[in-house]
């Protein structure tokens, strides 16, 4: 038996099945013209785009990287170099919540395993030595020490690969100048010297 | 739109638009792209992967790790992936061609890690991988102690992990299976910092 | 014609696909089951991240995928397979071709996906976001598609109906579009790898197209089939369906690159995205007029069937689903939901509350015309509606606020970023309860499919509704 007549021979008119039965016709078209309004706004979205697009194609280039306003003038990369101590606490606070709180804590106390910064005879006092502060953040710092008669013994890591010397320089005297700590500030150069010495 | 011959034009060259414009044209603009090199510094950039760091790219990818962090550094406009000190410069296209699968990203679950081989050592890598909330408490990142293994102290081996405080276990010690090395190998690795002339803005 | 012969015709037509249709809608329920649980699990992983974590198999980064995996090509295109392989005999008037060669497709289809799962829990993965099955896979589902595209051609070339109506235009390019841009991504990304940011660049105008060029088309196809036809209503204007179909050709499947907004992509080609994403606003008003004023007057048939009720909140999700990711495109706007929560958000509402709940919709109105026996209780539908509607919001609500939140914290430097994942925890619990709403509902659906399927309890006679004007009388 064909297909067809397969299932010619199930369809029985009378017990066919009933939601067949009580559906209304396949559907069909209206013929609604196009509202005016929103034949205006595709107009407009048109424009827009052709708009958008003339000004933000970076010249078609392929060495023209993602930016919000490649044809303006792009904004600089980096930091610019703060020239007063208060500019640069400033800027040392964001550095120390975004790369040194998950250790050191807001309060400047540590944690387990973590060393405090306030109070600490390494950051501030007579034995606090800003080459040897640049050090610790420019190359990490691994090993039994003590700070303030107490042990640890963990790890700093790094951070000379990814901060510059400007924001390490913001960090120290940041750190240096809170939770009642009183050292001098440390100066960009300081660090880019300290930089060149071994890890 | 009754002739199914005017529908298949139809769908042909609709398509076939965007593969031209997203496909096609960013493949011959980029596709002859070479490493840079610096000859007064004879440095070449971006080198391919071998040996531990390539079988740990594996791992990387074999455990999903993409679809928690990114490996893409916007540049300040974006956002502050920068002052994060997530990394010296933008990414660009030059940064990713020996990357295959490349593995960008479009989640930050966890913290971007194009530059992270700059920013933690081996040791804390070891044990952040053992268990995340050991070295960053409140994390969500799953724990890979299953690329570990746990034995007994006199079985011990020199890359043994030595496990922060109330974390060790006495008469244990926690040493790294191989995939654990070649993955943190890998970690150590990811470093986009090189200065590159279409990165500099 | 008269009634009858139309009845006759269509019931021959109905026969004709009938096994085919139930075996690609079976085979989609076992997946939405199966993906649903990978879905809570996942979830449940990203705030208590111990949960199931002792095995490599079952940590979050095998199972994210093997979620997306199952879901999307699991049961979102085999509940879309079905439903299409039941509209184009519907709508050619002609009877479906080759229905044995469509349930060997779908026994294919389900080796593939099945292959791709086992893979993926051997630590297979490609590592490339929705081509993640490993690569003796795509072979296998190219093979059961080719199969199903041609099939639908060759019913649409017997057609009895001279005029080709809009469902059509869109599941045939759905059907053209789908092996298309599946084969050039495989071969870009996965064998013959593209160079660096150009694989990630394939990838995207792939995954993007997944949804606007394969599901998005089932999807809206069906809906404009089953809104006129349970309304008995024409469609509102044929010219509206004309801008919105061949709109959607053009701009959906430039939209991709704006899954790599301020990437290391060259600027022009996130422009070209940026735009395509916009222009998106002209179809998508076009097809949410038609499909509205189509409804106006007829609104409240939403209390009784649930078919048009399924429908409509899925064609309603995908006009908010899609004017939300026309602005996720703009550069200003992306700048802070990428990266986020805010994403999932988006993803979700589209390929669950528009696609699946137009699938439900679709399937409530399909199956019975192909069992002969109608839904065994409007209590358990009525279960399903709630439990996956409200689920739904509640996940699409949770997630764009933290979402959001989330990528304000992000802009802001002296914010660690332990204090962001710190936030999202309450909304990520927020999802999980959503999405367990959302299981439950899909638990209910399966079961309900399974009483129908096995002709289980007393056979009723008219229809399941949530309200019946008159009780529907129990024959035994």
């Amino acid at each position: 038996m064909t297909h067809d007549e397969e299932v010619n021979d199930r369809i029985n008119v009378p017990e066919m099945h009933e939601p067949i039965l009580r559906e209304h016709e396949e559907p069909a078209d209206g013929f609604e013209p196009v509202p005016t309004w929103m034949m205006l706004m595709f107009g407009l979205i048109l424009f827009w785009s052709g708009f958008y697009l003339a000004r933000h194609t970076g010249d078609w280039s392929g060495e023209n990287f993602d930016t919000m306003q490649p044809d303006s003038a792009p904004a600089k990369i980096g930091v610019v170099t703060p020239d007063t101590t208060e500019k640069l606490i400033v800027m040392g606070k964001e550095i120390y919540l975004a790369n040194c709180v998950r250790c050191h804590q807001e309060d400047g106390k540590g944690s387990i395993g973590k060393p405090p910064l306030l109070a600490s005879e390494w950051v501030v006092g007579p034995e606090s030595s800003p080459t040897k502060l640049s050090r610790i953040v420019l190359f990490g710092l691994k090993g039994p020490i003590k700070v303030g008669g107490v042990d640890f013994n963990g790890e700093c890591p790094s951070f000379g690969g990814q901060l510059q010397n400007a924001p390490i320089a913001a960090v120290l005297t940041y750190i240096r100048q809170e939770w009642g700590n009183k050292a001098d500030p440390i100066r960009p150069d300081v660090v880019s010297e300290a930089r060149k010495s071994n890890p | 739109m009754n002739r199914g011959i005017i529908l298949v034009i139809g769908f042909v060259l609709t398509f076939g638009s965007s593969w031209v414009g997203l496909v096609y044209l960013p493949y011959t603009q980029m596709q002859r792209l070479e490493p840079y090199s610096n000859e007064l510094s004879n440095e070449v950039y971006p080198k391919p992967l071998e040996g531990s760091a390539a079988d740990g790219r594996k791992i990387y990818i074999a455990n999903g790790c993409i679809y928690c962090h990114t490996q893409q550094v916007r540049n300040a406009e974006f956002g502050p992936d920068i002052a994060r000190g997530w990394g010296t410069r933008r990414t660009v296209a030059r940064d990713y061609i020996y990357d295959t699968p490349i593995q960008l990203g479009t989640m930050r679950t966890g913290p971007d890690l194009a530059n992270v081989g700059q920013r933690w050592s081996a040791d804390w890598q070891h044990k952040h991988l053992y268990n995340p909330r050991m070295m960053t408490p409140g994390s969500i990142m799953p724990s890979f102690a299953f690329l570990y293994e746990k034995r007994p102290v006199d079985e011990s081996t020199p890359d043994a992990l030595i496990l922060p405080g109330p974390w060790a276990e006495p008469g244990f010690v926690i040493v790294p299976k191989p995939e654990a090395k070649t993955l943190v190998d890998y970690l150590l690795s990811l470093n986009h910092s090189f200065d590159l002339p279409e990165a500099r803005e | 014609m008269s009634a009858d012969s139309f009845a006759v015709e269509r019931a021959r037509i109905d026969a004709s696909t009938r096994l085919p249709v139930l075996v690609w809608f079976a085979s989609a329920l076992f997946w939405l089951v199966f993906g649903s649980l990978a879905a809570l699990a996942a979830s449940l992983k990203m705030h208590t991240p111990e949960f199931l974590g002792a095995s490599q198999a079952l940590t979050f980064g095998f199972i994210r995928p093997i979620h997306l995996n199952t879901v999307v090509y699991g049961w979102s295109s085999m509940a879309g397979i079905g439903t299409l392989l039941w509209l184009i005999p519907r709508l050619a008037r002609t009877m479906l071709v080759f229905p044995k060669l469509l349930v060997f497709s779908a026994i294919v289809w389900n080796i593939g996906v099945l292959a791709g799962t086992v893979g993926l829990f051997l630590g297979m993965t490609t590592g490339i976001e929705w081509l993640e099955f490993p690569p003796f896979v795509p072979p296998i589902l190219t093979f059961a598609l080719l199969i199903v595209t041609f099939c639908g051609f060759a019913t649409f070339r017997q057609r009895n109906e001279r005029h080709v109506y809009v469902t059509l235009w869109y599941v045939l390019g759905a059907l053209v579009w789908m092996p298309a841009v599946y084969v050039i991504a495989v071969t870009l990304c996965v064998y013959q790898p593209a160079p660096g940011v150009v694989q990630a660049a394939t990838n995207w105008w792939f995954a993007h197209n997944v949804l606007g060029l394969w599901l998005t088309p089932i999807g809206v196809g069906a809906a404009y089939y089953i809104i006129p036809k349970v309304l008995g209503r024409p469609i509102y204007s044929y010219y509206l369906s004309i801008v919105g179909f061949w709109a959607l050709a053009l701009f959906y499947s430039w939209a991709g690159m704006h899954h790599l907004i301020g990437g290391p992509l060259p600027t022009w080609l996130v422009s070209a995205s940026v735009v395509g994403s916009i222009m998106m606003f002209i179809p998508v008003l076009a097809v949410a007029l038609n499909h509205h004023m189509t409804m106006v007057g007829n609104f409240h048939h939403l209390r009784y069937s649930p078919t048009l009720r399924f429908v409509v909140f899925g064609a309603m999700a995908y006009t908010v689903v899609s004017f939300q990711g026309s602005i996720e495109a703009l550069r200003s706007f992306n700048v802070i939901s990428h990266f986020t929560h805010y994403t999932i958000s988006h993803a979700h509402l589209g390929l669950y509350g528009f696609f699946s709940m137009v699938m439900f919709g679709c399937m409530y109105y399909i199956v019975p015309r192909l069992t002969e026996w109608e839904w065994a209780s409007a209590g358990l539908i009525r279960l399903h509606f709630w439990c996956s509607a409200i689920g739904i919001t509640l996940y699409f609500v949770a997630l764009t606020v933290g979402g959001w939140h989330q990528g304000m914290m992000a802009q802001d430097a002296s914010i660690a970023h332990i204090s962001q994942v710190e936030f999202t925890k309450p909304y990520l619990w927020a999802r999980s309860v959503g999405g367990t709403l959302m299981l439950i509902g899909n638990l209910t659906f399966a079961l309900l499919f399974t009483l129908n399927l096995m002709k289980l309890g007393k056979r009723r006679v008219g229809e399941t509704t949530f309200r019946t004007p008159m009780k529907a009388v129990r024959v035994s």
